[in-house]
């Protein structure tokens, strides 16, 4: 069997499980966010992972933020306080920084539904007691980590060989298992919105 | 701040290197070897089964 398949798989599975010793390790040392303000990203204050509507809110957020800042960017240039050469550059900048944010969000709400048991995540929904507006926003940003999740699975697959057809189905089989709890989690959602 | 999944990844391995005493990290190793060994036999299996196009 292909060594470079191997590879993939050991340094997959050795991710998982290096993953699940650190969600411990800060779980019981929580000033390790401080250390290592990143961590703030998938984990809360208290050393707890971030549940899925707290991700989700935040990538929201974050989103308007930089939104503002190329609202900004536009007034600038539009009142030539900044260069065309200066603005192109800082909205290639944007447009990279929303990129890899985007990824790093979807990354972290599949990691969250591929992880824990469909109740779970359920109850983690309600115990926010969410509006229909935010119900909707929910569904949606759920929806939108799966449609993205499928097309990096097929941009990152597009071609292989009909020897490693059982890799590509391994990994094609993961990822549907993904999808299929996210659809459950969105219809959920869904279904708490008051008609 | 540009925040990307590698950065993020690579906080948790320094983490993880800090705090993971050296044969525990051989343990977890070795378990993640058996783990890939049980999966790629199963590949080996299943491509018996696989199909066959037609000419």
């Amino acid at each position: 069997m292909n060594k470079d398949i191997e590879r993939d798989l050991y340094t997959e599975k050795y991710r998982e499980k290096m993953n699940d010793y650190v969600n411990n390790i800060v779980l019981n040392n929580p000033l390790l966010i401080k250390d290592y303000p990143i961590l703030e990203t998938e984990f809360n204050i208290n050393g707890t992972k971030k549940d899925i509507y707290s991700l989700a809110s935040e990538r929201d957020i974050k989103k308007m933020q930089i939104k503002s800042d190329k609202n900004e960017l536009d007034y600038k240039f539009s009142q030539n306080k900044i260069t065309k050469f200066e603005y192109e550059n800082k909205i290639d900048e944007i447009n990279d920084k929303m990129k890899c944010q985007d990824l790093l969000y979807d990354d972290l709400i599949f990691n969250i539904i591929n992880t824990n048991d469909i109740y779970i995540i359920e109850e983690s929904i309600l115990k926010y007691n969410l509006n229909n507006i935010d119900l909707t926003r929910l569904a949606e940003a759920i929806s939108s980590v799966s449609e993205n999740k499928i097309e990096e699975f097929r941009r990152n697959n597009k071609g292989f060989m009909l020897d490693k057809l059982s890799y590509w189905n391994y990994k094609y089989n993961k990822i549907s298992k993904g999808i299929s709890k996210a659809r459950e989690v969105e219809s959920f959602i869904i279904n708490l919105i008051d008609k | 701040m540009k925040i990307t999944i590698k950065e993020l990844n690579d906080v948790k391995n320094e983490i993880f290197n800090k705090y993971i005493a050296d044969k525990e990290k051989d343990d977890i190793a070795k378990l993640v070897n058996d783990e890939v060994k049980k999966i790629l036999g199963d590949f080996e299996e299943s491509k018996d089964k696989e199909f066959i196009i037609d000419e």
